[in-house]
C-alpha cells in the first residue's frame, strides 16, 4: 500500500523544519523516531539519508530569514 | 563623523526623549524606552541604525557633505541625527501598528508619542532652515509621498514592476530628506537630483532585499511583494511558490540585486563619496553571504524533501493511537 495520503509538500516540510523547533530537533538527534513521529516507516536507507543532511545550512537559512534578523528600514 | 562619534550621539538623542517624556509621565516614557530597545538588535539603539542591514539614513548626509569637500558643521550634523532618529522612529512605530507582526499592545500603548517623534522630526529642520527656504516645498512632497507608502503598499494584492518602482520609491523618499538639507545647507542644491537618484536606487535594493529575506513571512501572512508577485507570473503550472525559489527565483532575485548594486556602486564613484563606496563594498560582501546562506539551506531543504518522498512512498507505517494521520503542517512554534 503506498501512503501517498502522508506526502509531505516541500512547502509544508519548510514550514515544518523553520517552524517546529520539537520536529526539526529531533530529526537530527533521533531521525527514526522523528519519521516516525510523522507517520513515515523509518528504514534504516532513509534514516541514514536523513542522518546526512545539512541541518546547519537550514539553521542559517532560518536564522536569515528571521523576522528579528532582517534589514530593519 | 566616525561610528564612535555617532553612536554617541543616538544615545545622546534616545536619552533625551526618555528624559522629554519621562518628565511629563514616567510611564510613558519607559515605555517608550522600552519599545525603542525591544527593536533595536541586543536591545541598543545604535547598534540598530550602525547594523550593516539597515538603510544608511544617518551616514547619507555626512556622505553628502564629504564629496563636497566642506567640513561638515557639527551643530548642523547633531540637529540632522536627532531629527533623522525621531523620523525614524515615528515611521517605524507606525508601519509596525500597520503591519501588527511585533508587540502590538505595547505599540497600541505608546501610538500617541508619533506626534512628539514626527515634530521632533520636523524641529530639526526649523532650526536651520526658515519658512520661506525652498527645503521646505522639497521635504513637504517627500514627507508626504512616505506617509501615503504605507498606505498604498498594505492595500496592493499584486506587485508589478512598476508598482514595486513606484512604492519603493516613495517609501524611502523620507530617508533622502536629511539628504535634501545637505545638500541646501552646503549651498550645492544643483547636486540634489544626483543624490535622490541615488537614494532612490538605495530605496529599490533595500526594499528588494527585504521581499527576498522575509519572503517566508510574507508568504504565510498572504503580504503582496515583488517577489513573491514575480514567482507567481514566473513559476511552472504544476509548481509551487517554494519550488520555484529553489529552482530559479532566488538566484533571480539576487541577480537583480548584483545589478542594481553595480549601478549604486557607479553613481557613489561618479558622486565622489568613499564613505558610500565602502557601505556599498560591505552591503555588496553582506549580501553575496546572503545568497550563498539562503541557496544552501533550501538546497539542504530539498534533499530532506526528497527523503520524505521516498519515505511517503516506502509501505505504510501503522502506529498504534495514531487514529489519524499525524498534522504535517503545524501551526508555527518558536524556533
Amino acid at each position: 500500500m503506498e501512503q501517498e495520503t502522508n506526502r509531505i509538500t516541500f512547502s509544508e516540510l519548510i514550514n515544518r523544519c523553520l517552524h517546529d523547533a520539537g520536529f526539526f530537533h529531533q530529526l537530527q538527534e533521533d531521525p527514526a523516531k522523528a519519521l516516525e513521529q510523522a507517520g513515515f516507516a523509518p528504514t534504516p536507507s532513509i534514516v541514514e539519508a536523513l542522518r546526512h543532511i545539512d541541518y546547519a545550512a537550514i539553521r542559517r537559512l532560518h536564522s536569515a530569514c528571521d523576522p528579528l534578523n532582517l534589514p530593519m528600514c | 563623523m566616525n561610528e564612535s562619534d555617532l553612536t554617541s550621539h543616538i544615545d545622546a538623542v534616545v536619552d533625551q526623549t526618555g528624559l522629554d517624556l519621562g518628565s511629563l509621565s514616567p510611564f510613558l516614557g519607559s515605555q517608550v524606552l522600552r519599545w525603542i530597545r525591544q527593536i533595536s538588535p541586543h536591545g541598543k539603539p545604535s547598534a540598530h541604525f550602525l547594523d550593516v542591514r539597515m538603510f544608511p539614513i544617518l551616514q547619507l548626509p555626512h556622505y553628502v557633505a564629504e564629496s563636497f569637500g566642506v567640513t561638515p558643521d557639527a551643530a548642523f550634523q547633531r540637529s540632522l541625527i536627532s531629527s533623522t532618529v525621531h523620523g525614524y522612529y515615528y515611521i517605524r512605530l507606525i508601519d509596525n501598528v500597520v503591519d501588527r507582526d511585533r508587540d502590538l499592545e505595547l505599540e497600541r500603548t505608546i501610538l500617541p508619542v508619533a506626534g512628539y517623534f514626527c515634530s521632533e522630526f520636523q524641529l530639526g529642520y526649523q532650526r536651520h532652515f526658515s519658512l520661506g527656504h525652498p527645503f521646505w516645498p522639497v521635504f513637504r512632497e517627500m514627507w508626504a509621498a512616505s506617509a501615503v507608502s504605507s498606505a498604498e503598499d498594505a492595500a496592493l494584492r499584486t506587485v508589478s514592476r512598476a508598482d514595486f518602482d513606484r512604492v519603493a520609491s516613495r517609501k524611502y523618499s523620507a530617508a533622502g530628506i536629511p539628504v535634501v538639507a545637505t545638500c541646501h545647507y552646503y549651498g550645492r542644491a544643483d547636486l540634489l537630483p544626483p543624490w535622490l537618484e541615488l537614494v532612490n536606487g538605495l530605496g529599490r535594493w533595500s526594499q528588494m532585499v527585504d521581499d527576498i529575506l522575509d519572503w517566508r513571512q510574507d508568504s504565510t501572512t498572504d503580504r503582496s511583494t515583488y517577489f513573491l508577485s514575480e514567482g507567481e507570473r514566473q513559476k511552472l503550472r504544476e509548481e509551487s511558490l517554494e519550488d520555484w525559489i529553489l529552482r530559479e527565483g532566488c538566484d533571480w532575485g539576487f541577480k537583480l540585486l548584483n545589478e542594481w548594486m553595480a549601478q549604486l556602486q557607479q553613481s557613489a564613484t561618479r558622486l565622489g563619496s568613499p564613505g558610500l563606496r565602502e557601505y556599498l563594498a560591505r552591503r555588496m560582501s553582506w549580501l553575496k553571504e546572503q545568497h550563498s546562506v539562503i541557496r544552501n539551506g533550501l538546497a539542504a531543504l530539498a534533499d530532506l524533501a526528497a527523503i520524505f518522498d521516498q519515505a511517503a512512498s516506502a509501505p505504510a507505517l501503522v502506529l498504534a493511537g495514531h487514529a489519524e494521520p499525524p498534522e504535517l503542517n503545524p501551526q508555527p512554534k518558536n524556533h
